[in-house]
């Protein structure tokens, strides 16, 4: 099995010089989807509006507009992104398995739990201080986080990523169903509030929550760009990632501490589409090769990119209603796997 | 899609309370110049300009006589006190009651798109959640009314002639509504036996059932508060507004008078046969007289002034022509 791991990473690599040509083109996709984003809504914009308006030059309509409505919502997306798809790739790479996604170590479910249990504690809507549901999903799926790992270790074995993913499930599926029967007891409006947040709607759409989460990703990317050579030797299997001098036990639980927080907080702050996770490492992979130094900044650029793409489409499909980010990701993301089980039957 | 449930004003979501403050822009401009909103920009110095609405959000300061008001589920209340709504949430549509009042309103979605509301330029915002609080209150003053905040009619009424700052419109309303109240007790006389219990059911298309007190829509105000109809004795107790039961317990919730709305977006028909087919719905008291009522949603979903007026009269032409008609039965043996 290792020698497989080994010549499939080096079958996959690319060279440099594709590499980055690449993540040139995923970033000048991006702006052009920042664009076409700032040019969509309901009222029409046209690009030189836009331009004129981030100059300083807008009227007030425009400048509302923009710097209200459209803005901080881009830049929402773009984070939530970046924070899923980089969290799902380390994921991915600390269990060498390609189906992990956030979701896998129950951070959504718990995070999700937490929320439930929240609107419990308060027993009308305008109670409600806003800033505490993004700290409690946080505590919610770093518990859950916590719970899997715990259940995955072993005296003497250390962590094992089969355990690990198999852990996840189980304490998935545990947090799931404590919520299903907590959402029986809840009102009718409450459990809308609880649905709309499980179905992945981007809600934290104003500047204060961008602004809670850009400290998340400015420390903890860094971080994780720096863990990016571990990521590739634990790909290789654990003994030669001994043999190479990895500290295993200790890199694989720093690393998930980062895709725990990294996820958390876009869970918190932005919205439930661990998909995003899934599916963004697993383009990039097919892009730039499974070298994580290049693996990583295009997850990101691709994450990015995806939730933009979704958030503008679920934004204008239905106007003047709105269809979740989460839906469009996945109603986008489907035909994708599809496309990856049929070439891979041939 | 979740129509439905949309009639509990949901939501915990308040957008971010934070400092960014609403202080930018003021959405309306210069469009119009009529005189609310010239005398507005003058300022609270004349007394008539604007007045405050204490709202759980804080006091908000409202033109005194708003001429653009966008709104997600009150259309129903703010017209019937003669309030001008420019944009009004999908459902409100569907509202028969409402039909020429909102001909030429605009569908602004649910939650309010910000961006159709702006480009309504609207003087003044309701909404029944706070979802987008923070960017509606940009735009104009916006009032946030969670739903349930009034309690009947006559508070209705009173509550937001104060937000349109109309007072003769809002006698005229309850005047309307206390005679089509009193005509409606008068016919039922003879006709139903005082101490006989009325209930509200609704089916989903997904088969769950839901019994309804007095202020929940479906009617309640028109059958218990102008009509005087007495409530299913567990559901009294239980001083619910809505309940969800199951199959099994609806013998319980069961009353002499049955009115049952099915929501059922997809007309699919499917939960309603399935109901109409079961053993214990064919138990009932009230299926085996013959006192059951199969209702439009739209038509008793809603729960402003003009349509609970028009809903006493809907109710007492049902059942006095359903006795009517028992009583032809009888004799005709």
């Amino acid at each position: 099995m290792t020698e497989h791991t080994v010549r499939l990473s080096v079958r996959t690599d690319k060279p440099r010089m594709r590499v980055t040509g690449t993540l040139c083109v995923l970033a000048a996709l991006l702006v052009v989807a920042f664009f076409v984003s700032m040019n969509t809504g309901y009222i029409r914009l046209s690009p030189l509006d836009v331009i004129r308006t981030l100059a300083g030059a807008g009227t007030g309509q425009q400048e509302l507009i923009l710097y209200h409505f459209r803005l901080p919502r881009i830049i929402m997306s773009i984070f939530i992104g970046i924070g899923f798809a980089i969290s799902g790739c380390i994921l991915q790479g600390v269990s060498r398995n390609a189906l992990a996604d956030p979701g896998i170590l129950g951070i959504n479910a718990g995070a999700s739990l937490m929320v439930i249990l929240f609107t419990f504690a308060y027993p009308t809507n305008e109670d409600v201080p806003v800033f505490m549901v993004p700290l409690l999903a946080l505590a919610g799926g770093g518990l859950a986080a916590g719970l899997t790992h715990a259940l995955s270790i072993r005296r003497h074995e250390g962590l094992s990523p089969v355990r690990l993913v198999l852990s996840g499930i189980a304490v998935a599926a545990g947090l799931d169903a404590a919520m299903i029967i907590l959402t029986v007891k809840l009102s009718p409006e409450r459990y809308q509030y609880v649905l709309e947040w499980m179905s992945g709607s981007i809600w934290g759409t104003s500047w204060p929550f961008v602004l809670a989460l850009l400290p998340w990703l400015v420390v903890l990317l860094p971080m994780v760009y720096r863990k990016s050579n571990v990521l590739n030797v634990l790909g290789l299997g654990d003994e030669m990632a001994i043999g190479l001098g990895a500290k295993l036990d200790r890199e694989r639980k720093a690393l998930m501490v980062l895709a725990v927080g990294l996820s958390c907080a876009c869970v918190a702050v932005g919205a439930n589409i661990s998909f995003a996770g899934l599916i963004a490492p697993h383009i990039a992979r097919r892009l730039v090769g499974s070298n994580h130094r290049y693996q990583l900044a295009a997850a990101g650029l691709t994450g990015a990119l995806l939730l933009l793409v979704a958030d503008t489409i679920g934004r204008c499909i239905l106007q003047p209603s709105e269809v979740p980010t989460g839906i469009v990701v996945a109603v986008m993301g489907a035909p994708y796997f599809l496309y990856l089980l049929a070439k891979s039957d041939s | 899609m979740v129509a439905h449930w949309r009639v509990g004003g949901r939501l915990v979501r308040a957008g971010a309370t934070c400092a960014i403050v609403a202080a930018l822009v003021t959405a309306c401009g210069t469009a119009g110049g009529n005189s609310s909103n010239a005398s507005n920009a003058t300022g609270a110095t004349s007394e008539a300009a604007t007045r405050t609405i204490k709202t759980v959000k804080g006091d908000v300061t409202i033109p005194a006589h708003p001429q653009r008001i966008v709104t997600d589920y009150y259309a129903g209340e703010l017209i019937s006190v003669g309030g001008h709504v420019v944009g009004a949430a999908p459902l409100e549509f569907g509202n028969p009651f409402l039909k020429d009042q909102l001909k030429d309103a605009t569908d602004v979605g649910d939650p309010i798109n910000v961006e159709k509301a702006l480009s309504l330029k609207p003087d003044l915002i309701v909404t029944d959640s706070d979802k987008n609080y923070d960017e509606l209150s940009k735009i104009a003053p916006t009032l946030y009314i969670p739903f349930g905040t009034t309690h009947n009619i006559q508070e209705t009424v009173r509550f937001f002639e104060n937000i349109v700052g109309e007072k003769e419109q809002g006698e005229q309303v309850l005047a309307q509504y206390e005679k089509a109240a009193e005509n409606g007790r008068n016919a039922l006389k003879g006709v139903i036996d005082p101490k006989a219990t009325a209930g509200l059911y609704e089916l989903t298309d997904k088969g769950d059932l839901w019994v309804f007190g007095d202020n929940f829509g479906r009617g309640g105000q028109a059958l218990y508060n102008a009509l005087q109809m007495k409530m299913p004795p567990k559901l009294a107790e239980s001083k619910k507004e809505y309940l969800q039961i199951s199959l099994e317990t609806l013998p319980q919730y069961a009353a002499d008078y049955m009115f049952l709305t099915t929501y059922d977006p997809q007309h699919k028909g499917q939960a309603l046969k399935d109901l109409r087919q079961s053993p214990v719905w064919n138990g009932l008291k009230a299926v085996k007289e013959g006192d059951v009522f199969y209702n439009d949603f739209n038509t008793f979903y809603p729960y402003d002034p003009i349509s609970i007026t028009k809903q006493i009269d809907l109710f007492v032409r049902m059942l006095t022509e359903k006795a009517k008609e028992q009583q032809g039965q009888s004799s005709g043996q």
